[in-house]
């Protein structure tokens, strides 16, 4: 069992880490069984956590990504979770769109494709030629610093000296 | 003036955001807070961007990064 000497924190191996860990506490007699069903417990937890995510996304209309990155990245690599997150959203999206367009700034909305259109490269490049254990830390960081400003936001309020108009 | 090129480069953090971890929602409600924009006008923003954005990345992801099978494949336990 070379596996039970593993460090915790290889970030190479995401999945490894979790198993790791279980394994050690349920001790010897499902060792076996464990490494023989491997690969579905991965399918497991990502399946429990896109229920999980989904509900959310049901209650509140957003949040999906910001939920199901976090727990994808302890399972798959993350280009994988990554991936994952964009394919369920954008079938998420599909299914929430019909009857929403009569609400949207159609200007604002093209200057935001635009614009994303022109950062979408930067991101590609940025996670084909990074260290997964990079771009792990680099998820955590984004949702952490995102929180914060959000609270910060909305506590302090739309400044009305340096507020931004729509569009 | 000043409002387009905030909205053009919230839009770029934003797609830079999920091409590489997958969130596109965080810097668009930021700006959108920020602008106070009408709740039913934020919602209706966030989401329709979100169609638009995440399939532009799934299309991007398929051409350019495809997907790399080799850590999930060695598994964990050996």
């Amino acid at each position: 069992m070379r596996s039970r000497h593993r460090r915790i924190s290889d970030g190479y191996e995401p999945a490894a880490a979790v198993k790791v860990r279980f394994t050690s506490t349920i001790g010897p007699l499902t060792r076996g069984w464990w490494a023989r069903n491997s690969a579905s417990s991965t399918g497991a937890g990502l399946a429990a956590t896109a229920a999980g995510a989904a509900l959310l996304y049901t209650l509140t209309g957003f949040g999906f990504a910001v939920l199901s990155i976090t727990a994808f990245v302890l399972f798959v690599d993350p280009p994988q979770a990554v991936q994952l997150v964009i394919i369920i959203s954008t079938a998420l999206s599909i299914v929430t769109l019909p009857g929403l367009w009569r609400a949207v700034v159609p200007a604002l909305l093209l200057r935001l494709t635009l614009g994303s259109i022109a950062g979408l490269p930067l991101g590609l490049i940025a996670l084909r030629h990074a260290d997964p254990v990079v771009v792990r830390r680099l998820i955590g960081t984004t949702i952490l610093v995102f929180s914060g400003v959000l609270l910060w936001v909305q506590l302090r309020g739309p400044n009305r000296h340096t507020a931004l108009p729509l569009a | 003036m000043k409002a387009r090129v905030a909205t053009l480069q919230s839009g770029a953090i934003s797609g830079t955001a999920t091409a590489l971890v997958g969130m596109a929602g965080p810097p668009l409600l930021i700006y959108l807070l920020l602008a106070g924009a009408p709740p039913p006008t934020a919602r209706a923003t966030l989401l329709s961007f979100f169609g638009i954005v995440y399939a532009a990345a799934l299309l991007s992801h398929t051409i350019a990064v495809g997907n790399r099978r080799r850590h999930l494949d060695r598994g964990g336990v050996s």
